[in-house]
């Protein structure tokens, strides 16, 4: 560690031509330090990022949907008057993030990049994710994995704005090491463990986060971002979820949070329609609906020995969301 | 085009701290809580769980709570920290400080100083804040001593002193009688 390199970005484009290999982005540190201090992870150079000038610039109209620069922090981003008002989804989540003290450095773009909460992991201990050949937490202490989509590693994604920023179909801005931008939707921006071990996202080195959009299709529809944690302090999701209604078709977009290894979208067409007539809502029929949407949701996902209760806990989240619009 | 990345070594940073300009120099991997405390000599701070759990390294950087265990040194450059060496003027306790030992909010003392700052952040952003408000600023800060209540009391008293209200503390805090 003693001869670990700092450099202090002045733009994106210099940041992403500073990240050969060794190098690491530093937004917040919030997650990166204490990997750094365990030794798990051993870059050569800090690329900070958090001077960049209108990096963490927050703008929001409802003609324009919301463009959130990545150095932009989750207390800024949750007390934002326009977030709040046109994607209070998106405001609910950052808030549920950790504490205050946290929230005040942690940024946007770096809760998109932290790296798995698995205990094994964080405690140094060899497995798929620090380049081992095992999964000890999938035959060891299992509560906290994933229902869907794990294997061979099983750790969940822990953060929260993704699973908000999931439903909103949020797009990323990426920078590339030489110069030029491409853009991918937040959904394709994340992978699974059987697709790549080594990380979450689909960044490749030299990549870096530059700006998270909202597009305005959402904006002030109603939304909600619901999620159960084991104590009420502050904690990490068992379970969340996301719903944003689309305006015109009145459907829902649905997100998990806490049940796979990447933020889980739900496909939209395995769902059934909700059950609107020109008469309005008939507020049983929404119950039966939300009843079957909650089971069709969880179709496919699978426990492992003490995990279970997030697929009952999943589903019981997503009924009592929905059933929040069971009278209009 | 891409400037060099300064070599390795140290690195060197101007901040505020408690009001005072300084100058430090220390290896880029050392978090503000190690500078205050082993290059600066502020030893208010406390080190705790160093992974963000526990909120006895809380200080404030441009008037924000945060935990100093967190935060790399370096991303403090040019920036105002303040910690508890900073709440007091001279002689004269922050209202906070007095609260809290004239109510017991301290025993061991171990988290205090992380309360304190936490306490005056939001103190300084809303005057008169309700219990809940109160839990919610504190909710990062573990303290394994007092059963908190003794703390809520201390920060409300604290604030109906700073609002100017001739407040005195309830004799159940004191002397546990009703
Ligand atoms: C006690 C505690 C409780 C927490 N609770 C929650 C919670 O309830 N919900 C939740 O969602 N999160 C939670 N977190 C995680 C926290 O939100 C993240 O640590 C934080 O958001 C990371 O942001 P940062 O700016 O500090 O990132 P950093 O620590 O600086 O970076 C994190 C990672 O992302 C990379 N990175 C950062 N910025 C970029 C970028 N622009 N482009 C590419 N890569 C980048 C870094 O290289 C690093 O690998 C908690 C953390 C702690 C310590
Ligand atoms: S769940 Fe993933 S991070 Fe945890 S021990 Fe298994 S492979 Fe490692
Ligand atoms: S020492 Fe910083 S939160 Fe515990
Ligand atoms: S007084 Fe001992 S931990 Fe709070």
């Amino acid at each position: 560690m003693d001869s670990l390199g700092f450099h202090r970005a002045s733009s994106f484009e210099e940041a992403a031509g500073l990240l050969h290999s060794g190098a690491a982005v530093l937004a917040g540190g919030t997650d990166l330090v204490p990997l750094l201090k365990d030794g798990l992870v051993k870059p050569s150079l800090l690329v900070f990022i958090g001077d960049i000038p209108g990096a963490a610039s927050i703008s929001v109209t409802r003609r324009g949907g919301a463009r959130i620069g990545a150095a932009a922090k989750l207390t800024d981003i949750a007390n934002n008057p326009g977030v709040r008002r046109l994607f209070p989804a998106l405001a609910e989540a950052c808030r549920s993030v950790g504490t205050l003290q946290i929230r005040n450095v942690a940024t946007l773009g770096g809760n998109l990049c932290q790296r798995p909460r698995c205990w094994y992991y964080r405690s140094g201990i060899a497995c798929f994710k620090s380049g081992g050949e095992s999964c000890p937490a999938r035959d060891g202490l299992d509560e906290a994995l994933a229902i869907l989509g794990g294997g061979p590693c099983w750790a969940v994604h822990p953060s929260d704005p993704a699973v908000a920023l999931l439903a909103l179909d949020a797009k990323i801005t990426i920078r590339r090491a030489d110069g030029s931008v491409r853009e991918t939707s937040l959904a394709d921006f994340y992978c699974l463990p059987s697709d790549r071990l080594d990380r979450e996202t689909r960044l490749d080195a030299g990549e870096i986060v530059e700006r998270i959009t909202v597009p305005a299709r959402y904006a002030g529809s109603p939304q909600r971002y619901a999620k159960v944690t084991q104590r009420a302090a502050w904690d990490f999701a068992l379970v969340s979820a996301a719903v944003v209604w689309e305006k015109r078709r009145f459907r829902p977009r649905i997100a998990l949070g806490g049940v796979a290894p990447r933020p889980w979208l739900l496909d939209t067409a395995r769902l059934s329609d909700p059950p609107v007539s020109r008469r309005g809502r008939d507020p049983t029929a929404w119950e039966l609906w939300a009843i079957r949407t909650a089971e069709q949701a969880l179709r496919g996902s699978r426990a492992l020995s003490s995990n279970g209760y997030k697929i009952e806990l999943a589903k019981n989240l997503i009924r009592r969301t929905l059933l929040e619009w069971r009278r209009v | 085009m891409a400037r060099r990345a300064e070599p390795p070594g140290h690195a060197h940073i101007s901040l505020e701290v408690n009001g005072e300009p300084v100058e430090v120099s220390f290896p880029p991997h050392k978090t503000l809580l190690e500078v205050l405390r082993e290059d600066l000599g502020l030893t208010g701070t406390k080190h705790g769980c160093e992974l963000g759990e526990c909120g006895t390294c809380t200080v404030l950087l441009d008037g924000q709570p945060v935990l100093s265990c967190l935060v790399l040194g370096v991303a403090a450059a040019g920036r105002k920290v303040k910690t508890v060496e900073g709440m007091a003027r001279g002689p004269e306790l922050h209202p906070l400080q007095r609260a809290f030992a004239d109510l017991g909010a301290a025993q061991c003392g171990y988290c205090t100083p992380g309360i304190l700052l936490a306490a005056e952040a939001l103190l300084e952003r809303n005057p008169r804040p309700t219990r809940q408000d109160i839990k919610e600023a504190l909710a990062g800060n573990l303290c394994r001593c007092t059963g908190y209540i003794k703390i809520y009391e201390a920060v409300e008293l604290a604030a109906a002193w700073m609002r100017g209200e001739d407040a005195a503390p309830p004799e159940e805090s004191i002397y546990g009688r009703r």
